[in-house]
């Protein structure tokens, strides 16, 4: 161990203090999963006979699908009848105000410091928040304020009884239910997630904000998130995640889907930290993620920023279809993986409008026995003239265990294309760490300043407030004690 | 494809295993080799390894193995290369032909010889890694040493160096055939080579050819070793290399693709002891419906290591190319320095290229990096030169011949150097 190392290495300890469990009664379906369980959930949520269909046809699908191996991760063989695939604290009636949700829920938020108190909120911040406790939406705030707008930002689940056909319309036109192995499968079983509708010309008056909580044990987390952008609107997303410390892995399966049309704008932020497992990778998220936004109309827009720091496992590859000329499309990650954890995360920018361009910045950290890969795709169609990408993926290693990969595709076929990508990797110099302590700096302080340096092109994309998030997040994640 | 596989199995029956005086454990090879293309058989679209490249045309027959007995293809002169003084083994169809061969080398320490002549006379003298157990990586090697028979043998004694360049000619000459070969060089402790491997065809022949190299380099030798293709766009080609590195060894190797159709050339370079140094140099022009395809791997098994390579290509017409590339830094193997490019030109709006450059590090204290670019010629540097006289053509030609300059010259071979720039100025000119 050399003394860079000695030094780094108290500091990567790190506790996650989200960990908790909140005792709450939970309407939960025994694990398993058949067609009974897909009708089971598709009746609980009352849903339209077409939807029953179709996620009908996504499980098919899934039950005639094989694991994919192509990921560079390692993981024993999920067992997926021994996940329960529905969850949702027990509710005596419907709600009609914050007032009637369990306070044991709004601690659970409280502690974990989400804002879904809109008093509170009124004071500071504003941003509409969708809390998801394991499989249901407990609470959206702001619905008024934001319908008023014309916004729609609802729990999809709601968004099926209310806009049946605004759902059907777009559900699956951008992640269809046979995709891949996990998005088939969160087609057949999701159970809530949320639904967002930007009609034209409309700015979001807010941040919209999600916030995704695994409470129950042996469950899986399936939610669908739908953003539905008309002509010339703006929103701006946000996610986060928590869960539990259990010995068990869980299983996350999300799929979201964005559609941007002509001259929309849709940004999400996604700030990850999944339970991670401990020190010797027992437990953790299996966060097996599809996102991919399509941008339909002329100068669409989509940007996805993630900062990863949960989960065993990360496998999500938040993607970008440039249909319309003179589309953008922007992809910047910080994924970070210490002790036993493993990413494998990139994005994919199809481009087929002509003028197309996309970005993309990834950071990739990896710490103790972390494995850390990034995997992209840039596709150029024929007809996408003049398409522009840069693609830049920096990893930075700290210590001697821990492994950082890039494998990124580059598939043109259209000769005005000019691509670029540009990859490096380095570690945390001894001379840099010298040069801070010679001038006053802690370690601590020294390490958390070098990574958010490395990380400040990503963090900047951020929302201000999820920005400060995600640079305690970071510290934490590489601090323990000291954070 | 499995009917394919039971007619190279009819046809390996039909030689039987120990043609051309096999030793046992080459018998024993060639029996494992074969088990394993019918047990596997050959890649699919859906192996990552070959999804870009189209099958059919290397695999979707099966090609028969030349005979003992080069085929008489009259002289050879046209197709050597002017002002290269070199020792010269010349093969047609993958045999060894000794009318067309310089006379042997009376060399002290330097031994090159064909395949054959090894296997009859000297069969111990081949290297353990040759002689051990076989674990091919797809259907293609695993056909490679099944079939061959003949290929070259270079052996440098320690602190020995030949006084001219080794030439290794193949020429493919007979429509259907499969030219297969198995290649060994080996550099003893502070040897140096340098070897030009040249594949080459008559007019119009549409056939196979596979080969497969190893090449081991001893501490403190050094080689420069160039594989070249210039065949005719009839002719398809797998090239499998592999080369293994001793301490304070350095390996310069080009790649260079100018002909054939369908064209595959696996590379792995693995750095096994402190010190080594290994530059991969890559070329490739393809037009017509010619694809291209250069998988290479270097693998840092040890530390100090250093690593350089630069693959550039150009693509017009319905051309494909394709460039895999990956460096690999093994857990321990701290302070590899490591750093690939890959650059296209893309001249028509039906070519295409499929670029992955990979990096997988398990150590902390490295320098690595990639970049990969695919673009066109600068409007702006066209207009340059357009404005100072130069017709469009030849200003696109000669943007295009600096394009690819940078890695003409740094081959250490001034003729072939001088060869391959007239070679590619022809396809441009041509093409442009």
């Amino acid at each position: 161990m050399s003394q860079t190392e000695r030094e780094l290495a108290p500091l990567l300890k790190r506790d996650y203090k989200e960990g908790f469990v909140t005792e709450i009664d939970a309407d939960t379906l025994p694990p398993g999963l058949d067609e009974s369980v897909v009708r089971a959930i598709s009746e609980k949520k009352h849903e339209p006979a077409w939807m029953l269909e179709w996620r009908l046809e996504a499980f098919r699908r899934w039950e005639a699908m094989t694991l994919p191996k192509w990921a560079h991760i390692h993981y024993p063989p999920i067992d997926f009848q021994a996940i329960s695939y529905y969850s949702a604290p027990k509710q005596k009636k419907l709600l009609d105000s914050l007032d009637e949700v369990d306070p044991k829920l709004l601690e659970t938020y409280e502690k974990l410091g989400i804002p879904i108190d809109e008093q509170k909120m009124l004071a500071g911040v504003k941003v509409a928040v969708d809390a998801v406790f394991d499989s249901v939406s407990v609470a959206t705030t702001f619905k008024k304020t934001l319908r008023d707008a014309g916004v729609i930002f609802c729990p999809i689940s709601e968004a099926l009884q209310e806009f049946p056909d605004l759902v059907r319309q777009y559900l699956g036109s951008v992640v269809p239910s046979g995709d891949n192995y996990y998005a088939a499968l969160n087609s057949a079983v999701f159970s809530d997630g949320s639904f967002v509708f930007v009609p034209k010309g409309v700015r979001c008056p807010m941040e919209l904000s999600t916030y995704f909580r695994i409470n129950e044990m042996n469950t899986g987390q399936f939610e669908r998130t739908l953003i539905v952008a008309e002509d010339d609107s703006y929103v701006s997303y946000l996610e986060g995640c928590t869960a539990p410390m259990r010995d068990e892995n869980q299983l996350h399966a999300a799929v979201v889907e964005l559609v941007a049309m002509k001259g929309a704008e849709i940004k999400y932020s996604t700030v990850q930290n999944w339970y991670p497992g401990d020190e010797d990778g027992r437990g953790g998220i299996y966060n097996f993620v599809t996102k991919r936004g399509a941008c339909r109309g002329q100068g669409a827009k989509i940007s996805w920023t993630q900062v990863e720091t949960g989960s065993a496992i990360t496998w999500k590859y938040p993607s970008v279809i440039l249909e319309g000329d003179d589309t953008v499309g922007e992809f910047y990650s910080v994924a970070l993986t210490n002790n036993h954890q493993q990413a494998d995360t990139g994005t994919k920018m199809v481009h087929v409008g002509k003028n197309s361009r996309s970005t993309i910045i990834s950071k990739g950290i990896s710490a103790g026995k972390g494995q850390n890969a990034y995997r992209g795709l840039v596709k150029v169609l024929k007809g996408a003239d003049n398409a522009r990408n840069y693609s830049q993926c920096d990893s930075l290693l700290m210590g001697d265990e821990c492994g950082a990969h890039t494998f990124p595709y580059m598939e043109v076929k259209n000769p005005s294309a000019t691509i670029e990508h540009e990859a490096t990797t380095s570690r945390i110099g001894e001379d840099q760490l010298f040069y801070c302590r010679q001038r006053g700096l802690s370690e601590e302080d020294a390490v958390s300043m070098i990574v958010n340096g490395f990380c400040k092109e990503v963090f900047k994309e951020l929302p201000m407030e999820f920005a400060v998030e995600a640079q305690k997040l970071l510290g934490i994640s590489l601090e323990g004690a000291v954070g | 494809m499995n009917d394919i596989v039971s007619r190279y199995l009819e046809q390996f029956v039909a030689a039987g295993p120990d043609a051309g005086a096999a030793p046992p454990w080459l018998r024993e090879q060639r029996d494992a080799a074969m088990a394993q293309l019918r047990k596997h058989g050959f890649p699919g679209p859906r192996d990552e390894d070959w999804r870009y490249t189209p099958l059919k045309p290397l695999a979707g027959k099966a090609w028969e193995t030349a005979a003992t007995g080069a085929a008489d293809i009259g002289g050879i002169d046209d197709r050597l290369i002017a002002g290269l003084d070199s020792h010269r083994l010349v093969f047609i169809d993958g045999v060894f032909s000794s009318d067309l061969s310089t006379t042997a080398l009376a060399q002290e320490g330097i031994s090159v010889r064909p395949l054959s002549v090894v296997l009859r006379e000297d069969a111990g003298a081949l290297p353990d890694t040759i002689r051990g157990g076989i674990d091919a990586r797809d259907g293609f090697q695993a056909l490679n040493i099944a079939f061959a028979r003949d290929g070259y043998v270079v052996d440098i004694a320690s602190d020995s160096k030949p006084d001219k360049t080794l030439e290794c000619l193949f020429i493919a000459a007979t429509a259907g055939k499969a030219g297969q070969t198995r290649n060994v060089v080996r550099l003893g402790e502070h040897a140096s080579a340098s070897l030009v491997e040249r594949h080459v065809s008559l007019d119009g022949v549409d056939a196979l050819v596979n080969c497969g190299s190893r090449l081991l380099l001893g501490a403190g030798s050094s080689l420069d070793y160039h594989l070249v293709q210039t065949m005719d766009s009839g002719v398809n080609m797998i090239s499998d290399t592999e080369a293994d590195l001793g301490a304070d060894a350095t390996l310069r190797i080009l790649t260079a693709t100018l002909g054939g159709a369908v064209v595959r050339n696996n590379l792995q370079v693995r750095l096994n002891a402190p010190g080594g140094h290994c530059d991969m140099l890559g070329l490739y022009a393809a037009t017509g419906r010619q694809h291209v395809d250069n998988h290479t791997g270097v693998i840092h098994v040890a530390p100090h290591c250093t690593s350089r390579e630069l693959y550039k290509g150009v693509l017009d017409q319905r051309a494909r190319g394709v460039f895999h590339g990956r460096i690999r830094v093994d857990r321990g193997a701290q302070k590899t320095d490591a750093t690939q490019a890959n650059n296209n030109l893309l001249l028509s709006a039906n070519a295409e290229i499929d670029t992955k450059p990979q990096l997988e590090i398990y150590a902390d204290d490295v320098k690595c990096a990639h970049g990969a670019t695919v673009g066109q010629l600068d409007e702006t540097a066209l207009f340059y030169l357009r404005s100072r006289g130069i017709s469009a053509d030849d200003a696109r030609s000669l943007l295009t011949f600096a394009f690819v300059n940078e890695v003409l010259s740094e081959i250490g071979v001034d003729a072939l150097a001088e060869y391959l720039g007239e070679g590619l100025a022809r396809r441009l000119i041509q093409h442009g």
